[in-house]
């Protein structure tokens, strides 16, 4: 698992951990820095990338959220201590929007949520 | 605190460069002292050649009145005799590249700068620390907590602006990417031996 804390961002350059990294972290750094589209970029090199763990990112909207969708290999998503992890429909729209993600916030999608979001 | 290998960065603002240094009063020349011990040292504090009043005196104006004499014996006893110099010299120059590398090989973490791109090489290799841990003696000596600490307080000042910019009416449109507060930046990795 890779941690990248703050103005700390070209690390994910790094072609070593672009192979290996499975799972980022990132804390204290803005979500729009993020998914600005040069570091999504470099996201989408991360060839075995399957969860991502936001703390303290500034993460406010569900529209921010959204764009995470170019990275179709994510299976697990974690939002806390920010803004729009204290809204009841986050976890909802993650499933609405990510179909691929069966875990959130440590806790798997399961089929009433599916059912939740389909109705 | 989580095991793994710990990427370094980007020198931080404010850190002395080399050219400060060389730039300082310490650099005068011991020898300008010697020549003139009892003359005052023109161009402002401690900068610069003596002016040519100091090295000729215009005589046209008559002897020093013995009020001046005394200021200037005040004057030159405040100037440090060159013994003195030369301690402040060896106190101000950065350490030899073998003292700054064997403090390195001591304890290689410590040669990782607190944010940026860089692998921490001294510890793969300690027999042969990198050109740049030679080179560069001000290398700020921060372990991770602390660090974090750093990047926490920045990011509290950061969130203070954008909850302050977000509630102003006469926000700006488009922000810059790099109007950031958080300068400070630190990576770590677990679970892999590079």
């Amino acid at each position: 698992m890779l941690f990248i804390y703050g103005n700390a961002l070209e690390v994910l350059n790094n072609p070593d951990f672009q192979k290996t990294v499975e799972q980022i972290c990132f804390q204290y750094v803005r979500f729009d820095n993020i998914v600005h589209a040069s570091n999504l970029v470099k996201l989408k090199k991360f060839q075995k990338l399957k969860r991502l763990v936001f703390l303290d990112n500034f993460l406010h909207s569900f529209i921010q959220i959204s764009k995470l969708e170019s990275l179709p290999y994510l299976s697990s998503l974690a939002v806390e201590n920010n803004t729009v992890a204290n809204t009841i429909l986050c976890r909802t729209f993650i499933v609405y929007r990510f179909p691929n993600i069966t875990e959130i916030n440590a806790k798997a999608v399961s089929e009433s949520d599916k059912h939740k979001v389909r109705t | 605190m989580k095991e793994g290998i710990r990427v370094g960065g980007k020198q931080m603002e404010g850190t002395p460069s080399r050219k400060s240094v060389k730039d300082s009063p310490s650099h005068l020349s011991t020898n300008y002292l010697e020549s003139t011990p009892n003359s005052l040292v023109g161009g402002g504090m401690g900068r610069g050649t003596p002016s040519t009043e100091a090295k000729s005196p215009d005589k046209t104006k008559g002897p020093l009145t013995p009020q001046t004499e005394n200021s200037l014996s005040c004057l030159s006893a405040q100037i440090p005799k060159p013994a003195e110099l030369n301690s402040w010299n060896k106190n101000a120059l950065p350490k030899t590249p073998e003292e700054t590398g064997a403090s390195l090989l001591n304890n290689p973490v410590s040669g990782a700068s607190n944010t940026g791109s860089a692998l921490n090489t001294a510890a793969v290799n300690p027999s042969n620390p990198g050109p740049k841990e030679q080179a560069d003696p001000y290398v700020e000596d921060i372990s991770p907590e602390n660090l974090l600490h750093v990047i926490a307080q920045e990011w509290a000042n950061e969130l203070n602006r954008l909850k302050s910019k977000y509630l102003s009416p006469y926000r700006r449109k488009k922000e810059q990417r790099n109007e950031c507060l958080v300068q400070s930046g630190h990576a770590e990795i677990e679970g892999i031996l590079l």
